[in-house]
């Protein structure tokens, strides 16, 4: 049986050029 | 004289003076060299330009004089210590709204984020928006019970990748698989 609900946890950098890069994460959950 | 313009990275330089350390550790400057930065004040308003001559103090070293260019100085002219910019240009953002401009892109929305959709696609399309040129890299993670991202153990398991390269502010499209 599949599961119908997976929680993943994203995590995105973003490097401006010539700068120092920020992070962000956060969780969310993909339904069926 | 050679003369050089150079943009100044907003947060890691600051004032005209720091210019010209932004650029020595980019491009080799003689004595005798110009550096020129111009930009807007902290209140956003235009400010002047300023010129830089370097001149050699030592082997290795090079100082920089800081002099405003005339006519340039007022209550929204660069001051030492200020951020300069190429005028004309948007403000930087800062670290704060970078990091709320990713979290607004983080969560996969629409009919394309469902499960199924994602299996038969095989990964995931959406436009990225940065408000300044730069690389985006967003991975996605399953995280084990009482896992952490930064912790080794239990470990993340990377679902999907994707890196977009923006080559000036605005939106591109990316793909994580």
């Amino acid at each position: 049986m599949h599961s119908r609900r997976v929680t993943l946890t994203a995590k995105a950098t973003f490097t401006p050029h010539g700068q120092t890069a920020v992070v962000a994460e956060e969780r969310f959950t993909l339904t069926a | 004289m050679p003369e050089m313009t150079t943009v100044c990275d907003r947060r890691a330089r600051r004032g005209a003076v720091a210019a010209f350390a932004f650029l020595s550790t980019r491009q080799t400057l003689s004595p005798g060299h110009t550096v020129a930065a111009a930009g807007t004040g902290e209140d956003g308003k235009p400010g002047g330009v300023y010129n830089e001559a370097a001149e050699t103090v030592g082997e290795g070293e090079v100082s920089v004089g800081f002099t405003p260019h005339p006519g340039t100085t007022g209550p929204s002219g660069i001051a030492e210590g200020q951020d300069v910019q190429a005028p004309g240009t948007e403000p930087w953002p800062s670290a704060a709204e970078l990091k709320a401009m990713l979290l607004q892109q983080l969560r996969p929305t629409g009919k394309a984020a469902k499960i199924k959709r994602l299996l038969k696609a095989g990964g995931y399309v959406s436009s990225f928006h940065a408000p300044s040129a730069g690389t985006a890299q967003l991975d996605w993670y399953q995280l084990p019970r009482g896992g952490h991202l930064s912790a080794r153990r239990p470990k993340p398991v990377l679902i999907a990748a994707g890196r977009v390269t923006m080559p000036s502010a605005g939106s591109a499209r990316g793909s994580w698989r």
